[in-house]
């Protein structure tokens, strides 16, 4: 359940993280349309203005020519003052690469300047568009082979009228289509950067003028130029069409979208590259950095709640095995007191003999507990002397005798003495500990069996019990502090043992735990031996 | 007349009961025997464990049984009363121990016994009076 919620926790994190990222993003995009939208419509104004500029020069080409067709031609084949006047219009622009033509009501040309070919008077002129002028409205023709010249053209047409002011055909003025063309001239100093192609357009869609000279004179290949008109957006490009309605013409811009918003997108899309890796590094760093954390704050949790628990089991343990001294005390203390009269004097004596037992267990058990605090603060005193051990097992035994007299305790001691440096008081301690746990262990027909014997240099100290002997478990953990004989009953703070250890090896020695050959579990206490002052040691 | 005597006196004309007395605690066991033999009362049993009680009451019939709660690895106290009142070998059971939980002391009256909590001694030689 708590692994759950910090897993949540986490997610959550990483969720808020991604979603910042999220909102960064989103905020970056919603810039980058704007600023999208804002260059088309910066673009669609300066196309529009070109158009415009178009549409005023074509209105201004009509108005010139009206002046100019004012006076009516006769519009009859090879008509000398129809020529003359013509020569005199070619004479105006001698460097001009197209000349003028005459066709009558029928469309069939009857005059003109520059025929690439005298024969085509008399012919029909084809050229699409010429019906409507004929039948009176000016208008610029559509790209188309010129009469006057070998290249495309496209040719202003204007209506004529005879004197009467009856349509008589119609004066057709050709320029030529071409990347060189004077009006040509003016789109191709467009600026093409990034691949944008400024383009004019017939009303077919053929190209009659571009900075992109290759498409002069061939249908524009623009699946969007329909006949829309403003930005459009497709097939990896940008087109933008305006009209110029005086010509019949359009003008058309067109632009890979990479280049026409490279500006504008690629900073942007780095930035959202940038933003993007930085919130996945900041979302990954976060997930790892906060399940380390949690995992941490969990472990710490637990181990400050198995500390708790420790010490609440310690203080229980504490509390329940003092009570039981206390209570034998005082419980063997009032029995005497309330029957002292009608108790044999044995009786009185084995009375206050428990009443002592119990009184010494307490204080066993107190010290105890008073003893494992110093060991951990590292102050357990010692004060050390040179002492023959066998007394001090001696008196270990004759007291754990007294104190449990219906045990079997058989001490058997080696017969020189044995001289070791050491606390005697806190060795006793030992002794008493190893003796109190093998008469817990052991039942009352069964003997606990003592040894103090010498092994070169060292003195040996054995104490075994009849009891049940130790499990695997019980002699790997049996020196460990709170650990708890499983004998007859389980009793003690399960530190007697812990701090007999720390005795023995704050004087050098060792004390190991295993079980007999014919049962019972046996401690075995080694002592480096000191030279006594009257004799070596080995002697 | 002095306190221990009126003691005594009393003790001659308390009833005495037949006692079986179980608890892992040797020195437990020794105390409450010494006490309540002082007391005119007959101990007919001992036992260390829940089941060795069990036996001693099916052999012994006593009038009453005082054991101990926890006694590892076997039956505990409220186990021992049960299987003892169910077989009705004992008429009155005292729970006699240190541990204080509201429960322990709940299951017992449960089961009809007597919770004695281990302490000055006199509330156990009470207990065996209403008896």
């Amino acid at each position: 359940m708590k692994r759950h919620k910090d897993l949540l926790a986490v997610v959550l994190a990483v969720a808020a993280v991604c979603g910042i990222g999220g909102l960064v993003v989103a905020t970056v995009l919603n810039a980058q349309n704007a600023g999208r939208h804002r260059l088309g419509q910066v673009q669609v104004a300066q196309v529009q203005e070109l158009a415009r500029s178009m549409d005023t020069r074509a209105q201004q080409a009509f108005d010139a020519f009206a002046g100019v067709l004012s006076t009516p031609y006769h519009v009859t084949a090879k008509d000398g003052q129809d020529a003359a006047r013509l020569q005199a219009l070619q004479a105006l622009n001698p460097k001009a690469t197209t000349g003028y033509v005459l066709v009558n009501k029928d469309g069939v040309v009857v005059n003109g300047t520059l025929l690439r070919d005298p024969a085509s008077i008399g012919q029909k002129l084809d050229r699409p568009g010429l019906a409507t002028v004929l039948a009176g409205k000016a208008a610029f023709l559509p790209v188309a082979p010129g009469i006057t010249t070998t290249l495309p053209t496209i040719a202003l047409a204007y209506p004529l009228k005879s004197a009467s002011g009856a349509l008589n055909g119609a004066f057709v003025y050709e320029s030529e289509v071409s990347p060189t063309s004077q009006f040509n001239a003016e789109v191709a100093t467009l600026a093409g950067s990034g691949h944008a192609k400024f383009s004019f357009v017939d009303g077919n869609g053929v190209v009659l003028a571009s900075n992109n000279s290759v498409a002069i004179g061939h249908k524009l290949s623009e699946p969007l130029l329909g006949t829309r008109t403003g930005l459009l957006r497709g097939n990896g490009e940008v087109v933008v069409v305006e009209a110029v309605p005086n010509a019949g013409w359009r003008a058309v811009f067109q632009q890979p979208v990479r280049n026409f918003e490279g500006s504008l997108t690629s900073p942007l899309h780095s930035a959202l590259i940038y933003v993007a890796l930085l919130t996945i590094i900041i979302a990954g760093l976060l997930a790892v950095v906060l399940l380390r954390r949690l995992a941490r704050s969990r472990e710490e949790q637990r181990r400050l709640a198995q500390l708790s628990a420790d010490r609440e089991e310690f203080i229980s343990i504490v509390s329940h095995e003092l009570r039981t001294p206390v209570s034998g005390l005082m419980g063997f203390l009032q029995t005497a007191l309330d029957h002292w009269d009608g108790m044999e004097d044995s009786e009185r004596r084995r009375a206050v003999a428990r009443a002592y037992a119990n009184a010494s267990r307490l204080y066993s058990l107190s010290r105890d507990v008073l003893d494992s605090s110093s060991v951990e603060s590292g102050q357990l005193s010692y004060t050390k002397d040179l002492f023959d051990l066998r007394e001090v097992v001696l008196t270990a035994v004759t007291a754990a005798q007294d104190l449990h007299p219906d045990n079997i305790v058989n001490y058997e001691s080696t017969e020189r003495p044995l001289w070791v440096t050491g606390d005697p008081e806190r060795l006793q301690q030992v002794v008493n500990n190893l003796l109190d746990n093998a008469l817990k262990s052991t039942p009352p027909d069964g003997p606990v069996v003592v040894d103090l014997t010498a092994e070169d240099d060292t003195a040996v100290i054995t104490v075994r019990d009849s009891g049940p002997g130790l499990s695997g478990e019980d002699l790997d953990r049996a020196f460990d502090k709170f650990v708890r004989g499983r004998g007859r009953r389980t009793v003690g703070t399960g530190l007697g043992l812990y701090i007999s250890r720390r005795i023995v090896e704050a004087h050098n020695g060792t004390i190991t735990a295993g079980n007999a050959p014919s049962g019972g579990a046996v401690f075995r206490v080694e002592l480096g031996m000191t030279s006594s002052p009257a004799e070596p040691v080995g002697a | 007349m002095t306190i221990s005597s009126a003691t005594d006196m009393l003790a001659l004309t308390r009833k005495s009961l037949r006692v079986v007395v179980a608890d892992n605690d040797a020195s437990v066991i020794e105390l409450v025997t010494t006490d309540l033999a002082l007391e005119g009362h007959n101990i007919v049993a001992t036992a260390l464990t829940g089941e060795q009680a069990v036996v001693l009451c099916r052999q012994h019939r006593p009038d009453v049984l005082i054991v101990d709660f926890r006694m590892p690895p076997g039956l505990n106290g409220l186990e021992t009363i049960r299987r003892v009142l169910a077989e009705k070998t004992v008429a009155t059971c005292i729970l006699y121990t240190n541990y204080r939980a509201p429960h322990i002391a709940a299951d017992a009256r449960r089961l009809g016994a007597t919770y004695v909590r281990k302490g000055p001694l006199r509330t156990l030689r009470a207990a065996l009076r209403t008896d």
